[in-house]
C-alpha cells in the first residue's frame, strides 16, 4: 500500500523534485492512487518478477504512451523509488526491443549506427549461440 | 507499508557524464545525445538545451534483463552504449542466478586479475572505481556505463552463460514438438539425472530464452508433474513396504526435481502419529474428578510427551537415512507436530509442554531453529498465559490476604499469649537460614510441587518435607520455653508442629508469616514458569520481562500495602486506644509488646523478601539498576514497612511514657520522699521507681533487633528525653525534705543508670544533671542553696537557674530558707559593694 502526502503550494515548506516535472509527478500520482491498495510486493519475488513479462491491462494503457513519457515515468519511478512502477517501465521498454533488428531498435530509440558493418558481423558472430531457433 | 520519500537529491539525471570525456570513444558524444547519454554541462555560451529525456545505464541495464536472450544480439548491434550494457556482467550474472548456479564474483575476478598482466596494473585504479560505484547505487545518481563495463566485466559470466545455454537449448526446444519422449528422456535413462535435468530446465525456461518460451514452459510443467507424481507413487509403495532404500531413491529424485516439498508432506502425512490419538488432553482433566484432588494430574500428558519424544527421535533418524541433510525435512516435520500440539497446549498452561518440548528436540534439531519453531508455536498463546499468570498472582495473594483477615477477625475474641523471647535473634536467623534453603532448591522440584495448584500442598515429598520441616523446626524452637512442659518430651515433630502451630499463629495477630511464605512461593512459581520462556526474540521478550517485574511488584505489593500496613495500622491503633489501667497487674504493656512482636514479624518478612529479591530477581533483572521498577518497588516496600514501624513506635513511645507516669503517679508515695525524721534510711531506689525503670528497659529490649540501628536510636532518645520530661514533671509534684532528698538521689541514681544502658551519648547527660539536681535538696546552708541555683552551669544548659529554683521551692524548708536564699540569688552582698 502507498500513501504520500503532498501539498502543492499550500505550505511554504515544499519538497523539491529537481527531476521530476509536473505532467510527470501527476502521472505517477495517478499509478499511486490506482495502484494503493495493492498487496505489499516481497523481497524475495525478485525472481518471479522477472519471469513474469507480462503487464496487467490498465498498466498497458497508461504506460501507453509517447516514448520520452515513458522514459520520464522510469526515471521518476527510479528517483521515487517505486520498484512496482519501475519494473513494469521497464517491462515495457524490454516489450518495444522484443523481436525487433537493430535497425528498427535504432529507429525507434532514434540512435544513429556508430558501427562499421565489420563491427556488426562481429558482434552478431559471437552471439550466434543465443540466436533464435 | 511502503512510504515514498521524495528525497531533495541534488543529482540531476540530465547531467550524467559525458561519453565525450574518454578518450577511446569521443566521436560517440555527438550520435548518443538523443537517446542515453547528454553532455554533462553545456557550452557556457548556450543555454541548457530541451535534451530529451533519456535513461542512466543502470536504468537501461535493467530492461535488457527482461529480454528474451535472442533479442540481445540486435540490441548489441544497435550502437556502441548497447554493445557495452549487454557484455556486462551484471546482465549474466542474473541471468546464471536464475539458473541456479551461484556466482563468487571474489574468488573469479582475483584468478582473471592474476593471469592477465594488464589487469594487474589497473588494480588499484579498479578499487577506487568500486568504491565509485558503490556511490553510483544511490538513487537518481547516474553510473557512467564505461567504467563499469570496464572494471566488472570480465566475460567470465557471459562465457559460462553461454556454456549452459548451449547446452541446455536443445533439450529446451526440443519440448516443442515432443513430450515423453523427447530427447532428454531418450539420453538421461537414469530417473535421477532425468529430475535433475528437467529442474535445470524449469530455471531455464524463467529466462525468456525464446519468444515461444511461455508455451515451452507450460509444457515441461505438465511433465515434471507428470514426472513428479510417478515419483511420488513410487514413493508411497516404497514407504508402505518399509523399503528405505527405495524411498531415498525416490525422495532424492523429487528433492533434485523440485525441492520434494510435496514428497515431505506425503512423508509427513503418512507418519501415523498424526491420526493415532492415542492420548487426549482431556485425559488430565478426568484425573482431577478421578482423584478429588485441586490438583493437576499430568500423568497422561508426561506419558504423551515420553511417546511423543520417542517417535520424534525414530523418525530423525529415519529422515536422517531417506532425505539428505539439506533437505530441512525433520524441520517441517517438528514443525508439523508442534502445529498440532498447539491444540494440546491451548488446554493446559503451556509450562510442561515447552518444557518437554525445549529437551525433546534440541537432540535432533539445530538449537536455533528448535527454539525459533518453539516461540513461533507460543508466541499466539504468551499473551493469554502471561495474563493468567498475573491474575493468578494477583487472585492468589487476594485470596491469602483475605483468608488471613478472615482468620483474624475470628480470632480477636480468644486471648492473647503473648511470648517474650529473648532468643529471638536465633530464630529468626534459623528461619531465614531455612528459608533460603528451600528457594534454593532446585527448580524442578519446586515446579512439581506447586505449579498449578495455588496452594503449595503438593506432590513433591521431599520438598514438602523441607519445607514443613522448616516451619516445623521454626515452631518448636520459637516456642521452645514457653512450652517446656508440654514438647520437652515429646519428639513427635508433627505434634510439635501442631501445637506450636496454634501458638505460633496467636502470636502473630497481625502479620503472617506463613501466609507470606505461601506468597514468596507462588511467586516464585511464577517466576519460574514465566522464566521459561524468558528466552523469546524482541517485543515479545520484553513483555514477558515486564511480566516477570508485574508479578514480583504485584506480590511486594500486596504483602506491602495491604498486609503488612494494614497490620501496622491496625496495631498503631490499638496502641493508641490503649490507657493505662489501675487494675492491670501485668507488668507489661501488652498491645505495646504485641507491637515489637510485629516488628519482628514484619522485619522477618522484610528479610524474607530481600532473600527471595536476591536469590530470585536478581537473575531476571539488574541489582544495580535503580531505575528498575521491582527494585524501585522494593525501596517502596522497605519504606512502608519502616514508615510503618516508626508511626508506631512513635505512638508506642507515647504509650510507655504514659504507662510509666501512670506507674510513677500511682506508685510513688508522698511520704516516701518526706519520711519522718526517725525512719531508718535505706539509700534504696523506691518501688515506684524501680517499676518504672524495669518497664522501660523491659520494652526497650523487646525492640531490639527488629528495626535498624537508627531508628532505634531515635527511639531510645526519644524515650529518654520524655522519660526525663515526665520525671521532672514527677519530682516537682513531690515535697522534699533532707532524708527524702537522699531518697531521690538514690532514685535519680537508679535512672542514671538505666539511662546509660540506652547508650544514648545525647541522653545521659540530661539524667546526670538530674542526679546533680537531687543534691538541692540535701543542701542545709540556705546560703548554700542560693549558690547553688545561680550556679546553673553544673547543669550543661539542661537546667535554668529558674528551674532548680523551682525546685529549690519543694524543699519542706523552703518557707524557712526562702529569704536567705533570695538573698543570695538576687539580694546584694558585701562582696558586691565596690568602694570607687
Amino acid at each position: 500500500m502507498y500513501f504520500y502526502k503532498i501539498d502543492v503550494g499550500e505550505t511554504d515548506q515544499s519538497i523539491p523534485l529537481p527531476n521530476v516535472n509536473e505532467k510527470v509527478l501527476r502521472k505517477v500520482l495517478e499509478w499511486c492512487e490506482h495502484h494503493v491498495n495493492d498487496p505489499q510486493p516481497t523481497n524475495d519475488d525478485d525472481d518471479s518478477r522477472r519471469r513474469n513479462t507480462e503487464i496487467d491491462d490498465w498498466d498497458q494503457r497508461f504506460l501507453n504512451v509517447e516514448q520520452d513519457m515513458l522514459f520520464e515515468i522510469i526515471l521518476a519511478a527510479n528517483y521515487l523509488d517505486i520498484k512496482p512502477l519501475l519494473d513494469i517501465g521497464c517491462k515495457t521498454v524490454a516489450n518495444m526491443i522484443k523481436g525487433k533488428s537493430p535497425e528498427e531498435i535504432r529507429s525507434t530509440f532514434n540512435i544513429v549506427n556508430d558501427f562499421t558493418p565489420e563491427e556488426e558481423e562481429q558482434i552478431r558472430k559471437e552471439n550466434e549461440w543465443a540466436e533464435d531457433r | 507499508m511502503e512510504n515514498f520519500v521524495f528525497k531533495a537529491l541534488p543529482s540531476d539525471l540530465s547531467k550524467i557524464p559525458s561519453i565525450s570525456s574518454i578518450p577511446s570513444i569521443p566521436k560517440l558524444s555527438s550520435s548518443l545525445r538523443r537517446f542515453g547519454v547528454s553532455k554533462p554541462k553545456p557550452p557556457p555560451p548556450q543555454p541548457q538545451p530541451i535534451t530529451p529525456k533519456t535513461l542512466p545505464p543502470d536504468l537501461l541495464l535493467r530492461i535488457i534483463t527482461y529480454l528474451p536472450i535472442p533479442s540481445l544480439s540486435n540490441f548489441a548491434r544497435a550502437c556502441r552504449r548497447f554493445k557495452i550494457l549487454v557484455y556486462d556482467d551484471e546482465l549474466w550474472e542474473q541471468h546464471l542466478t536464475t539458473l541456479g548456479k551461484s556466482i563468487q564474483k571474489n574468488n573469479t575476478s582475483p584468478v582473471i586479475k592474476t593471469d592477465n598482466f594488464t589487469r594487474q596494473s589497473l588494480e588499484f585504479d579498479s578499487t577506487i572505481i568500486e568504491s565509485q560505484k558503490k556511490l553510483g547505487l544511490v538513487p537518481g545518481l547516474p553510473l557512467n556505463s564505461f567504467l563499469r563495463s570496464r572494471t566488472t566485466s570480465t566475460g567470465l559470466a557471459r562465457e559460462t552463460f553461454k556454456k549452459m545455454y548451449t547446452t541446455l537449448l536443445p533439450y529446451y526446444i526440443d519440448f516443442r514438438t515432443k513430450r515423453k519422449d523427447s530427447r532428454l528422456f531418450k539420453e538421461y535413462t537414469d530417473p535421477t539425472d532425468q529430475a535433475k535435468m528437467l529442474a535445470r530446465l524449469t530455471n531455464f525456461g524463467k529466462l525468456n530464452v525464446t519468444y515461444d518460451s511461455d508455451q515451452i514452459n507450460s509444457i515441461i510443467e505438465t511433465i515434471v508433474e507428470y514426472f513428479e507424481n510417478s515419483a511420488l507413487h513410487h514413493f508411497e509403495l516404497a514407504y508402505d513396504a518399509h523399503n528405505i532404500n527405495e524411498m531415498k531413491k525416490w525422495a532424492t529424485r523429487l528433492l533434485n526435481l523440485n525441492g520434494g516439498i510435496t514428497c515431505i508432506q506425503v512423508y509427513i502425512q503418512k507418519n501415523s502419529i498424526f491420526f493415532d490419538h492415542l492420548y487426549s488432553p482431556m485425559d488430565n482433566f478426568v484425573q482431577i474428578t478421578a482423584l478429588s484432588n485441586e490438583e493437576l494430574s499430568f500423568t497422561p500428558m508426561s506419558e504423551f510427551f515420553s511417546n511423543l519424544e520417542d517417535e520424534l527421535k525414530k523418525q530423525a533418524a529415519l529422515i536422517d537415512k531417506i532425505f539428505t541433510p539439506d533437505a530441512d525435512v525433520f524441520h517441517s516435520f517438528a514443525e508439523r507436530v508442534f502445529e498440532d500440539l498447539a491444540v494440546v497446549a491451548a488446554y493446559i498452561r503451556c509450562l510442561h509442554v515447552a518444557e518437554v518440548l525445549w529437551k525433546e528436540a534440541k537432540p535432533s534439531m539445530d538449537k536455533l531453529k528448535a527454539e525459533k519453531l518453539m516461540y513461533h508455536m507460543f508466541e499466539t498463546f504468551m499473551d493469554e498465559y502471561l495474563m493468567t499468570e498475573l491474575t493468578t498472582i494477583k487472585l492468589h495473594c487476594d485470596e491469602q490476604i483475605e483468608m488471613w483477615n478472615q482468620k483474624l477477625i475470628e480470632k480477636t475474641s480468644e486471648g492473647q499469649t503473648i511470648l517474650v523471647n529473648p532468643n529471638r535473634e536465633v530464630y529468626k536467623h534459623d528461619y531465614l537460614k531455612y528459608f533460603r534453603k528451600i528457594l534454593t532448591l532446585p527448580a524442578q522440584r519446586q515446579r512439581g510441587s506447586a505449579s498449578v495448584s495455588p496452594s503449595p500442598t503438593s506432590s513433591q515429598p521431599s520438598y514438602n518435607f523441607d519445607r514443613r520441616g522448616s516451619t516445623a523446626s521454626f515452631h518448636s524452637t520459637k516456642s521452645f520455653k514457653s512450652f517446656k512442659s508440654l514438647n520437652s518430651t515429646s519428639n513427635s515433630s508433627d505434634l510439635q508442629a501442631a501445637l506450636s502451630n496454634i501458638k505460633f499463629d496467636q502470636m502473630q495477630q497481625l502479620l503472617s508469616v506463613e501466609m507470606a511464605l505461601h506468597m514468596i512461593h507462588a511467586n516464585k512459581n511464577a517466576l519460574h514458569r514465566i522464566s521459561v520462556f524468558l528466552g523469546y526474540p524482541d517485543k515479545m521478550g520484553y513483555r514477558i520481562k515486564s511480566t516477570l517485574e508485574r508479578i514480583f511488584i504485584m506480590f511486594l505489593q500486596a504483602l506491602g500495602l495491604r498486609h503488612i500496613k494494614r497490620g501496622f495500622d491496625t496495631a498503631t491503633q490499638r496502641l493508641g486506644e490503649y490507657k493505662p489501667d489501675p487494675e492491670s497487674t501485668s507488668k507489661g504493656l501488652a498491645p505495646l509488646v504485641e507491637f515489637f512482636e510485629l516488628v519482628h514479624i514484619a522485619d522477618l518478612i522484610q528479610q524474607m523478601v530481600q532473600v527471595y529479591y536476591e536469590e530470585e530477581m536478581s537473575r531476571f533483572i539488574d541489582k544495580t539498576d535503580f531505575f528498575n521498577i521491582c527494585t524501585k518497588e522494593k525501596k517502596t516496600f522497605e519504606k512502608t514497612l519502616d514508615d510503618s514501624v516508626a508511626a508506631g513506635l512513635n505512638i508506642g513511645i507515647q504509650v510507655l511514657i504514659d504507662h510509666v507516669e501512670f506507674i510513677l503517679s500511682t506508685e510513688q508515695r508522698s511520704e516516701e520522699f518526706y519520711p519522718q525524721t526517725n525512719t531508718p534510711l535505706d539509700l534504696k531506689p523506691t518501688k515506684a521507681c524501680v517499676h518504672a525503670v524495669e518497664c522501660l528497659s523491659s520494652h526497650a529490649k523487646l525492640v531490639v533487633g527488629c528495626s535498624d540501628k537508627n531508628t532505634l536510636d531515635v527511639f531510645f532518645q526519644e524515650i529518654g528525653i520524655r522519660f526525663f520530661g515526665s520525671l521532672v514533671k514527677h519530682l516537682k509534684k513531690f515535697t522534699v525534705n533532707i532524708n527524702g532528698g537522699f531518697q531521690v538521689i538514690s532514685d535519680l541514681n537508679h535512672y542514671c543508670s538505666f539511662a546509660t544502658t540506652l547508650k544514648q551519648p545525647n541522653i545521659t547527660p540530661y539524667f546526670i544533671a538530674l542526679k546533680e539536681l537531687g543534691n538541692v535538696y540535701i543542701i542545709s546552708n540556705a546560703r548554700d542553696v542560693g549558690l547553688f541555683v545561680r550556679e546553673a552551669g553544673r547543669f550543661k544548659g539542661i537546667f535554668l537557674a529558674e528551674e532548680v529554683y523551682e525546685f529549690c521551692q519543694k524543699r519542706e524548708d523552703w518557707l524557712a530558707i526562702k529569704h536567705q536564699v533570695e538573698k543570695e540569688l538576687y539580694g546584694l552582698k558585701p562582696e558586691d559593694c565596690v568602694l570607687m
